[in-house]
Protein backbone atom coordinates (compact mmCIF):
# COMPACT_ATOMS: atom_id res chain seq x y z
CA UNK A 1 0.00 0.00 0.00
CA UNK A 2 1.62 3.56 -0.80
CA UNK A 3 0.38 6.66 -1.35
CA UNK A 4 0.55 8.24 -4.42
CA UNK A 5 3.56 10.09 -5.36
CA UNK A 6 1.51 13.24 -6.40
CA UNK A 7 -1.50 13.36 -4.27
CA UNK A 8 -1.54 12.61 -0.77
CA UNK A 9 -5.02 11.22 0.13
CA UNK A 10 -4.25 8.84 -3.33
CA UNK A 11 -3.83 5.23 -2.30
CA UNK A 12 -2.67 2.63 -4.70
CA UNK A 13 -2.47 -1.04 -4.01
CA UNK A 14 0.92 -3.00 -3.81
CA UNK A 15 1.62 -4.38 -7.59
CA UNK A 16 2.02 -7.65 -6.20
CA UNK A 17 2.12 -10.09 -8.90
CA UNK A 18 -0.71 -11.62 -7.90
CA UNK A 19 -2.74 -8.50 -8.94
CA UNK A 20 -0.59 -8.17 -12.26
CA UNK A 21 -2.14 -11.73 -12.78
CA UNK A 22 -5.81 -11.13 -11.96
CA UNK A 23 -5.03 -8.35 -13.88
CA UNK A 24 -3.81 -9.54 -16.87
CA UNK A 25 -6.81 -11.68 -17.06
CA UNK A 26 -9.53 -8.70 -16.46
CA UNK A 27 -7.76 -6.60 -19.56
CA UNK A 28 -7.41 -9.71 -22.02
CA UNK A 29 -9.93 -8.85 -24.67
CA UNK A 30 -10.18 -11.93 -26.01
CA UNK A 31 -10.64 -13.53 -23.15
CA UNK A 32 -15.13 -14.80 -22.56
CA UNK A 33 -16.53 -13.19 -20.47
CA UNK A 34 -15.61 -13.57 -17.21
CA UNK A 35 -16.95 -12.47 -13.77
CA UNK A 36 -14.35 -10.28 -12.17
CA UNK A 37 -15.51 -11.04 -8.79
CA UNK A 38 -15.16 -14.95 -9.30
CA UNK A 39 -12.28 -14.21 -12.10
CA UNK A 40 -9.76 -16.77 -10.95
CA UNK A 41 -11.99 -20.13 -11.56
CA UNK A 42 -11.91 -19.16 -15.54
CA UNK A 43 -8.52 -18.14 -15.63
CA UNK A 44 -5.58 -20.01 -16.69
CA UNK A 45 -4.40 -23.35 -15.06
CA UNK A 46 -2.15 -22.00 -13.01
CA UNK A 47 -4.77 -20.14 -11.18
CA UNK A 48 -7.45 -22.70 -11.62
CA UNK A 49 -6.05 -24.89 -8.95
CA UNK A 50 -5.66 -21.97 -6.83
CA UNK A 51 -7.64 -22.06 -3.87
CA UNK A 52 -6.31 -18.62 -2.40
CA UNK A 53 -6.81 -17.30 -5.98
CA UNK A 54 -10.22 -18.14 -6.09
CA UNK A 55 -10.84 -16.61 -2.77
CA UNK A 56 -8.60 -13.27 -3.30
CA UNK A 57 -10.45 -10.57 -6.07
CA UNK A 58 -9.27 -7.40 -7.37
CA UNK A 59 -12.60 -5.87 -5.96
CA UNK A 60 -12.23 -7.58 -2.62
CA UNK A 61 -8.47 -6.18 -2.41
CA UNK A 62 -10.02 -3.01 -3.00
CA UNK A 63 -12.47 -2.95 -0.33
CA UNK A 64 -10.70 -4.56 2.15
CA UNK A 65 -7.66 -1.18 1.85
CA UNK A 66 -10.50 0.87 1.83
CA UNK A 67 -12.13 -0.34 4.97
CA UNK A 68 -8.87 0.31 6.37
CA UNK A 69 -9.02 4.11 6.38
CA UNK A 70 -12.13 4.13 9.00
CA UNK A 71 -11.33 5.12 11.84
CA UNK A 72 -11.20 2.88 15.19
CA UNK A 73 -11.16 3.03 18.70
CA UNK A 74 -9.68 1.19 21.41
CA UNK A 75 -11.83 -1.50 22.64
CA UNK A 76 -10.88 -4.44 25.13
CA UNK A 77 -12.34 -7.65 25.70
CA UNK A 78 -11.81 -10.97 27.99
CA UNK A 79 -10.85 -13.85 25.90
CA UNK A 80 -11.93 -17.57 26.93
CA UNK A 81 -8.32 -17.86 28.73
CA UNK A 82 -9.68 -14.84 31.50
CA UNK A 83 -7.12 -12.62 29.57
CA UNK A 84 -8.05 -9.29 28.25
CA UNK A 85 -7.49 -7.91 24.92
CA UNK A 86 -6.53 -4.85 23.73
CA UNK A 87 -8.52 -4.60 20.44
CA UNK A 88 -10.34 -1.66 17.93
CA UNK A 89 -13.83 -1.45 17.02
CA UNK A 90 -14.54 0.62 13.91
CA UNK A 91 -16.31 4.44 14.64
CA UNK A 92 -19.54 4.89 13.16
CA UNK A 93 -21.13 3.48 10.63
CA UNK A 94 -20.81 2.86 6.51
CA UNK A 95 -22.70 2.52 3.54
CA UNK A 96 -21.59 1.89 0.00
CA UNK A 97 -22.83 4.51 -3.13
CA UNK A 98 -22.62 2.66 -6.43
CA UNK A 99 -22.55 5.04 -9.33
CA UNK A 100 -24.97 2.60 -11.66
CA UNK A 101 -23.96 0.94 -13.51
CA UNK A 102 -20.32 -0.42 -13.52
CA UNK A 103 -20.22 0.39 -9.51
CA UNK A 104 -22.79 -2.22 -9.09
CA UNK A 105 -19.97 -4.98 -9.88
CA UNK A 106 -18.08 -3.70 -6.32
CA UNK A 107 -21.50 -3.75 -3.92
CA UNK A 108 -21.07 -7.82 -3.97
CA UNK A 109 -17.29 -7.33 -2.94
CA UNK A 110 -17.83 -4.68 -0.49
CA UNK A 111 -20.85 -6.39 1.53
CA UNK A 112 -18.79 -9.83 1.15
CA UNK A 113 -16.42 -7.85 3.78
CA UNK A 114 -19.60 -6.28 5.61
CA UNK A 115 -22.36 -8.23 5.83
CA UNK A 116 -25.64 -6.54 4.25
CA UNK A 117 -23.85 -3.39 4.70
CA UNK A 118 -26.67 -0.72 3.10
CA UNK A 119 -26.32 0.41 -0.38
CA UNK A 120 -27.21 3.43 -2.42
CA UNK A 121 -26.89 3.85 -5.62
CA UNK A 122 -26.72 6.92 -8.39
CA UNK A 123 -27.63 7.07 -12.12
CA UNK A 124 -25.19 9.64 -13.60
CA UNK A 125 -25.48 10.00 -17.95
CA UNK A 126 -23.94 12.50 -20.09
CA UNK A 127 -26.25 14.88 -21.55
CA UNK A 128 -26.59 14.48 -24.90
CA UNK A 129 -25.93 17.90 -26.51
CA UNK A 130 -23.38 19.83 -23.77
CA UNK A 131 -21.73 15.90 -22.73
CA UNK A 132 -21.55 17.12 -19.06
CA UNK A 133 -22.37 14.34 -16.40
CA UNK A 134 -26.53 14.72 -14.64
CA UNK A 135 -27.59 13.25 -12.20
CA UNK A 136 -30.80 10.52 -13.44
CA UNK A 137 -31.55 8.83 -10.42
CA UNK A 138 -30.96 8.48 -6.47
CA UNK A 139 -31.74 6.32 -3.72
CA UNK A 140 -29.71 6.49 -0.41
CA UNK A 141 -29.63 6.21 3.00
CA UNK A 142 -31.70 9.11 4.71
CA UNK A 143 -28.94 9.41 7.19
CA UNK A 144 -26.19 9.40 4.54
CA UNK A 145 -23.97 12.55 6.22
CA UNK A 146 -23.89 10.59 9.15
CA UNK A 147 -22.06 7.55 8.15
CA UNK A 148 -18.77 6.96 6.01
CA UNK A 149 -19.35 6.61 2.46
CA UNK A 150 -17.56 3.87 0.15
CA UNK A 151 -18.34 5.56 -3.29
CA UNK A 152 -18.21 2.73 -5.97
CA UNK A 153 -17.10 3.18 -9.28
CA UNK A 154 -13.92 1.21 -11.12
CA UNK A 155 -13.33 3.62 -13.70
CA UNK A 156 -11.65 6.87 -13.18
CA UNK A 157 -11.26 8.42 -16.28
CA UNK A 158 -11.41 12.52 -16.49
CA UNK A 159 -13.35 12.43 -13.23
CA UNK A 160 -16.55 13.63 -14.36
CA UNK A 161 -18.89 11.55 -13.34
CA UNK A 162 -17.39 10.81 -10.07
CA UNK A 163 -16.92 14.71 -9.24
CA UNK A 164 -20.69 14.53 -10.36
CA UNK A 165 -21.68 12.04 -7.74
CA UNK A 166 -19.58 13.48 -5.18
CA UNK A 167 -21.22 16.85 -5.54
CA UNK A 168 -24.53 14.78 -4.84
CA UNK A 169 -23.01 12.98 -1.69
CA UNK A 170 -21.67 16.57 -0.59
CA UNK A 171 -25.48 18.54 -1.16
CA UNK A 172 -26.81 15.86 1.11
CA UNK A 173 -24.57 16.63 3.80
CA UNK A 174 -21.45 14.55 3.75
CA UNK A 175 -18.07 16.01 4.44
CA UNK A 176 -15.13 15.47 1.79
CA UNK A 177 -13.67 13.92 4.94
CA UNK A 178 -16.35 10.89 4.99
CA UNK A 179 -16.29 9.73 1.39
CA UNK A 180 -14.24 7.20 0.27
CA UNK A 181 -13.76 6.46 -3.52
CA UNK A 182 -13.01 3.31 -4.42
CA UNK A 183 -11.88 2.81 -7.85
CA UNK A 184 -10.31 0.01 -9.74
CA UNK A 185 -8.77 1.72 -12.50
CA UNK A 186 -7.65 5.25 -12.27
CA UNK A 187 -5.84 7.52 -14.88
CA UNK A 188 -3.61 10.25 -13.66
CA UNK A 189 -5.90 13.19 -15.54
CA UNK A 190 -8.62 11.40 -13.20
CA UNK A 191 -7.06 11.51 -9.64
CA UNK A 192 -5.86 15.24 -10.80
CA UNK A 193 -9.32 16.83 -11.40
CA UNK A 194 -11.15 14.93 -8.44
CA UNK A 195 -8.40 15.70 -6.26
CA UNK A 196 -8.35 19.43 -7.59
CA UNK A 197 -11.96 19.73 -6.62
CA UNK A 198 -11.75 17.46 -3.59
CA UNK A 199 -8.87 17.11 -1.81
CA UNK A 200 -9.96 15.69 1.12
CA UNK A 201 -11.76 12.27 -0.37
CA UNK A 202 -9.32 9.62 -0.12
CA UNK A 203 -8.92 7.43 -3.38
CA UNK A 204 -8.00 3.74 -3.20
CA UNK A 205 -7.32 2.55 -6.10
CA UNK A 206 -5.96 -0.67 -7.99
CA UNK A 207 -3.70 1.16 -10.94
CA UNK A 208 -2.85 4.25 -11.96
CA UNK A 209 -3.12 3.89 -16.01
CA UNK A 210 -1.39 5.63 -18.55
CA UNK A 211 -3.97 7.72 -19.63
CA UNK A 212 -6.72 8.82 -21.51
CA UNK A 213 -6.51 8.44 -25.57
CA UNK A 214 -8.61 10.68 -27.91
CA UNK A 215 -12.18 9.75 -26.91
CA UNK A 216 -11.45 9.82 -23.45
CA UNK A 217 -10.62 6.10 -22.48
CA UNK A 218 -8.59 5.12 -20.16
CA UNK A 219 -5.46 3.22 -21.80
CA UNK A 220 -4.34 0.37 -21.66
CA UNK A 221 -7.45 0.01 -19.62
CA UNK A 222 -9.73 -2.79 -20.58
CA UNK A 223 -12.73 -1.19 -22.30
CA UNK A 224 -16.38 -0.80 -20.97
CA UNK A 225 -15.78 -2.45 -17.27
CA UNK A 226 -19.81 -2.23 -16.78
CA UNK A 227 -20.32 -4.14 -20.20
CA UNK A 228 -17.45 -6.78 -19.97
CA UNK A 229 -18.49 -7.48 -16.16
CA UNK A 230 -22.15 -7.66 -16.80
CA UNK A 231 -21.79 -9.36 -20.15
CA UNK A 232 -23.78 -6.99 -22.64
CA UNK A 233 -20.66 -6.09 -25.04
CA UNK A 234 -21.73 -4.56 -28.14
CA UNK B 1 -42.85 -28.86 -8.17
CA UNK B 2 -45.09 -25.72 -8.46
CA UNK B 3 -48.80 -25.07 -9.11
CA UNK B 4 -50.63 -23.05 -11.47
CA UNK B 5 -52.27 -20.75 -10.33
CA UNK B 6 -55.50 -18.75 -10.94
CA UNK B 7 -56.46 -20.85 -13.25
CA UNK B 8 -53.55 -19.97 -15.94
CA UNK B 9 -51.57 -21.83 -17.43
CA UNK B 10 -48.08 -19.82 -17.34
CA UNK B 11 -48.55 -18.57 -14.13
CA UNK B 12 -45.98 -21.20 -11.23
CA UNK B 13 -46.10 -20.58 -7.58
CA UNK B 14 -43.76 -22.18 -5.56
CA UNK B 15 -44.55 -24.90 -3.67
CA UNK B 16 -46.27 -23.28 -0.73
CA UNK B 17 -43.90 -25.79 1.90
CA UNK B 18 -43.80 -25.01 5.48
CA UNK B 19 -39.79 -23.83 5.09
CA UNK B 20 -40.82 -21.15 2.41
CA UNK B 21 -43.53 -20.32 4.63
CA UNK B 22 -41.42 -19.09 7.26
CA UNK B 23 -39.02 -17.54 4.44
CA UNK B 24 -41.92 -15.23 3.73
CA UNK B 25 -42.48 -14.39 7.23
CA UNK B 26 -39.32 -13.00 8.09
CA UNK B 27 -39.57 -11.08 5.24
CA UNK B 28 -43.18 -9.67 5.24
CA UNK B 29 -42.42 -8.80 9.02
CA UNK B 30 -41.93 -4.83 9.36
CA UNK B 31 -40.22 -5.78 12.35
CA UNK B 32 -36.90 -7.65 11.09
CA UNK B 33 -33.82 -6.30 10.25
CA UNK B 34 -31.98 -4.87 7.39
CA UNK B 35 -29.59 -8.01 7.74
CA UNK B 36 -32.12 -10.46 8.13
CA UNK B 37 -34.06 -9.37 5.25
CA UNK B 38 -31.12 -9.61 3.18
CA UNK B 39 -30.02 -13.26 3.93
CA UNK B 40 -33.85 -14.54 4.28
CA UNK B 41 -34.80 -12.80 0.35
CA UNK B 42 -31.49 -14.31 -0.99
CA UNK B 43 -32.35 -17.98 -0.01
CA UNK B 44 -35.75 -17.11 -1.48
CA UNK B 45 -34.49 -15.95 -4.61
CA UNK B 46 -32.14 -19.01 -5.00
CA UNK B 47 -35.30 -21.37 -4.91
CA UNK B 48 -37.45 -19.47 -7.16
CA UNK B 49 -33.70 -19.30 -9.54
CA UNK B 50 -34.05 -22.87 -9.01
CA UNK B 51 -37.57 -23.81 -10.37
CA UNK B 52 -37.02 -20.95 -13.45
CA UNK B 53 -33.83 -23.20 -13.99
CA UNK B 54 -36.48 -26.02 -15.18
CA UNK B 55 -37.66 -24.27 -17.70
CA UNK B 56 -34.60 -24.00 -19.79
CA UNK B 57 -34.31 -26.35 -22.91
CA UNK B 58 -32.16 -29.05 -22.56
CA UNK B 59 -30.56 -31.90 -24.71
CA UNK B 60 -29.83 -34.89 -24.12
CA UNK B 61 -25.63 -36.06 -23.64
CA UNK B 62 -23.70 -39.06 -22.98
CA UNK B 63 -20.68 -38.55 -20.77
CA UNK B 64 -18.14 -40.59 -19.39
CA UNK B 65 -18.20 -41.19 -15.69
CA UNK B 66 -14.49 -41.98 -13.62
CA UNK B 67 -15.76 -45.23 -12.91
CA UNK B 68 -15.69 -46.66 -16.45
CA UNK B 69 -19.36 -46.36 -17.05
CA UNK B 70 -21.24 -43.77 -19.03
CA UNK B 71 -24.41 -41.47 -18.08
CA UNK B 72 -27.04 -40.23 -20.70
CA UNK B 73 -27.77 -36.75 -18.99
CA UNK B 74 -28.63 -33.55 -20.08
CA UNK B 75 -27.16 -30.14 -20.48
CA UNK B 76 -28.33 -26.83 -21.70
CA UNK B 77 -29.52 -26.20 -25.10
CA UNK B 78 -29.70 -22.49 -25.39
CA UNK B 79 -28.35 -19.29 -24.05
CA UNK B 80 -30.08 -17.88 -21.23
CA UNK B 81 -29.41 -14.08 -19.97
CA UNK B 82 -31.09 -12.28 -16.73
CA UNK B 83 -32.62 -8.74 -17.35
CA UNK B 84 -33.23 -7.12 -14.18
CA UNK B 85 -35.68 -4.08 -13.63
CA UNK B 86 -33.64 -1.28 -11.53
CA UNK B 87 -33.53 -0.99 -8.55
CA UNK B 88 -35.33 -4.21 -6.53
CA UNK B 89 -34.86 -6.43 -9.56
CA UNK B 90 -30.81 -6.08 -8.98
CA UNK B 91 -31.12 -8.12 -5.63
CA UNK B 92 -31.83 -11.61 -8.04
CA UNK B 93 -28.84 -10.98 -10.09
CA UNK B 94 -26.49 -12.99 -7.75
CA UNK B 95 -28.49 -15.63 -7.62
CA UNK B 96 -29.09 -16.24 -11.45
CA UNK B 97 -25.10 -15.77 -11.35
CA UNK B 98 -24.89 -18.54 -9.38
CA UNK B 99 -27.35 -20.97 -10.78
CA UNK B 100 -25.86 -20.48 -14.41
CA UNK B 101 -22.09 -18.94 -13.89
CA UNK B 102 -21.22 -16.35 -15.83
CA UNK B 103 -24.95 -15.16 -16.59
CA UNK B 104 -24.92 -11.97 -18.76
CA UNK B 105 -27.27 -9.60 -16.99
CA UNK B 106 -29.47 -6.84 -19.02
CA UNK B 107 -30.60 -3.31 -16.62
CA UNK B 108 -33.61 -1.70 -17.72
CA UNK B 109 -34.82 1.47 -15.13
CA UNK B 110 -38.06 1.72 -14.96
CA UNK B 111 -39.75 5.26 -12.26
CA UNK B 112 -43.04 4.56 -11.08
CA UNK B 113 -44.25 8.09 -10.77
CA UNK B 114 -46.31 8.15 -7.44
CA UNK B 115 -48.75 9.93 -8.01
CA UNK B 116 -50.16 9.01 -11.83
CA UNK B 117 -48.54 5.82 -11.52
CA UNK B 118 -47.23 5.99 -14.85
CA UNK B 119 -44.03 4.34 -15.67
CA UNK B 120 -41.26 6.15 -17.56
CA UNK B 121 -37.90 4.36 -19.19
CA UNK B 122 -35.25 5.78 -17.68
CA UNK B 123 -31.88 3.71 -18.77
CA UNK B 124 -31.53 0.87 -20.40
CA UNK B 125 -28.59 -1.97 -21.50
CA UNK B 126 -29.15 -5.39 -22.73
CA UNK B 127 -27.15 -8.17 -23.73
CA UNK B 128 -26.22 -8.52 -27.56
CA UNK B 129 -28.55 -11.56 -29.27
CA UNK B 130 -30.73 -11.01 -26.72
CA UNK B 131 -33.24 -12.13 -29.06
CA UNK B 132 -32.06 -15.83 -29.48
CA UNK B 133 -31.72 -15.97 -25.86
CA UNK B 134 -33.81 -16.91 -22.51
CA UNK B 135 -34.77 -14.46 -20.83
CA UNK B 136 -34.98 -14.45 -16.98
CA UNK B 137 -36.59 -10.75 -16.53
CA UNK B 138 -36.42 -10.18 -11.94
CA UNK B 139 -38.41 -8.20 -10.09
CA UNK B 140 -39.01 -9.29 -6.41
CA UNK B 141 -42.32 -7.47 -6.48
CA UNK B 142 -45.46 -7.55 -9.29
CA UNK B 143 -47.82 -4.75 -7.81
CA UNK B 144 -50.05 -3.22 -10.41
CA UNK B 145 -47.73 -4.42 -13.16
CA UNK B 146 -47.08 -1.27 -15.45
CA UNK B 147 -43.28 -1.33 -15.00
CA UNK B 148 -43.69 -5.00 -15.46
CA UNK B 149 -45.33 -4.38 -18.80
CA UNK B 150 -43.33 -1.46 -19.96
CA UNK B 151 -40.02 -3.69 -19.55
CA UNK B 152 -41.82 -6.19 -21.14
CA UNK B 153 -42.77 -4.37 -24.15
CA UNK B 154 -39.17 -3.12 -24.27
CA UNK B 155 -38.09 -6.68 -24.97
CA UNK B 156 -40.49 -7.43 -27.31
CA UNK B 157 -39.60 -4.94 -29.08
CA UNK B 158 -35.99 -6.08 -28.68
CA UNK B 159 -36.78 -9.11 -30.84
CA UNK B 160 -37.34 -11.58 -27.57
CA UNK B 161 -40.29 -13.37 -28.24
CA UNK B 162 -43.12 -13.41 -25.39
CA UNK B 163 -42.00 -17.06 -25.05
CA UNK B 164 -38.70 -16.85 -24.36
CA UNK B 165 -39.22 -14.18 -21.41
CA UNK B 166 -39.61 -15.98 -18.20
CA UNK B 167 -40.64 -13.30 -15.70
CA UNK B 168 -39.35 -14.10 -11.75
CA UNK B 169 -41.00 -12.49 -8.84
CA UNK B 170 -40.96 -13.49 -4.73
CA UNK B 171 -44.61 -11.43 -4.29
CA UNK B 172 -47.22 -10.72 -6.65
CA UNK B 173 -50.46 -8.74 -7.08
CA UNK B 174 -53.47 -10.67 -7.77
CA UNK B 175 -54.18 -8.06 -10.21
CA UNK B 176 -50.59 -7.30 -11.55
CA UNK B 177 -50.48 -11.32 -12.48
CA UNK B 178 -53.79 -10.54 -14.69
CA UNK B 179 -52.61 -7.58 -15.86
CA UNK B 180 -49.30 -9.05 -17.54
CA UNK B 181 -51.57 -12.43 -18.62
CA UNK B 182 -53.98 -10.49 -20.42
CA UNK B 183 -51.65 -8.66 -23.07
CA UNK B 184 -48.81 -11.59 -22.46
CA UNK B 185 -50.56 -14.73 -22.47
CA UNK B 186 -47.29 -16.53 -23.41
CA UNK B 187 -45.13 -15.23 -20.91
CA UNK B 188 -44.37 -17.34 -18.06
CA UNK B 189 -44.44 -16.03 -14.69
CA UNK B 190 -42.80 -17.65 -11.56
CA UNK B 191 -43.70 -16.46 -7.99
CA UNK B 192 -43.35 -17.17 -4.66
CA UNK B 193 -46.27 -16.30 -3.34
CA UNK B 194 -49.76 -14.02 -5.00
CA UNK B 195 -51.15 -11.57 -2.59
CA UNK B 196 -54.66 -10.61 -3.12
CA UNK B 197 -54.35 -6.88 -3.25
CA UNK B 198 -53.37 -2.98 -3.67
CA UNK B 199 -53.30 0.18 -0.72
CA UNK B 200 -54.07 3.45 -1.83
CA UNK B 201 -50.01 3.95 -2.47
CA UNK B 202 -50.62 0.63 -5.05
CA UNK B 203 -48.36 -1.42 -2.54
CA UNK B 204 -49.42 -5.42 -2.27
CA UNK B 205 -50.95 -6.57 0.54
CA UNK B 206 -49.75 -7.96 2.88
CA UNK B 207 -46.59 -7.52 0.49
CA UNK B 208 -43.34 -7.52 2.45
CA UNK B 209 -43.16 -3.10 2.13
CA UNK B 210 -40.93 -1.53 -0.19
CA UNK B 211 -38.48 -4.45 -1.39
CA UNK B 212 -35.94 -2.11 -2.67
CA UNK B 213 -35.49 0.23 0.28
CA UNK B 214 -35.74 -2.68 2.57
CA UNK B 215 -33.12 -4.82 0.55
CA UNK B 216 -30.23 -1.86 -0.04
CA UNK B 217 -31.16 -0.50 3.27
CA UNK B 218 -32.13 2.98 2.29
CA UNK B 219 -34.82 4.19 4.61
Amino acid sequence: MSASDNHKNVYVLNQTNQLKGLFTIIRDRTKPRVSIYLDAELSSDTYSGNDYAVNDTIIRLIVEEGLNHLPVSPAQVTTAQNVKFDGVVFDGRICGVSIMRAGESMEQGLRDCCRSVRIGKILIQRDEESQEPVLHYKKLPEDIADRYVLLLDPMLATGGSAMCAMDVLIGMGCKQEQIIFLNVIASPEGLYNVHQRFPKIRIVTAVVDEGLDSKGYITPGLGDFGDIYFGTKA
Amino acid sequence: MPHSALGMENVLVLRQTLYLISLMTIIRDKNTDHSAFVRTSNIIITMLVQEAMNHVSMKRCLIASGSGGTYLGLKPAQEICGVSILRAGESMEHGLNSAFHSVPIGKMLVQRNESTFESKLLFCKLPKGIETFLVFLMDPLLATGNSSILAIQVLLEKGVPEENIVFLNLISCSQGVENIRKQFPRLRLITAAIDPELNDQRYVVPGCGDFGDRYFGTY
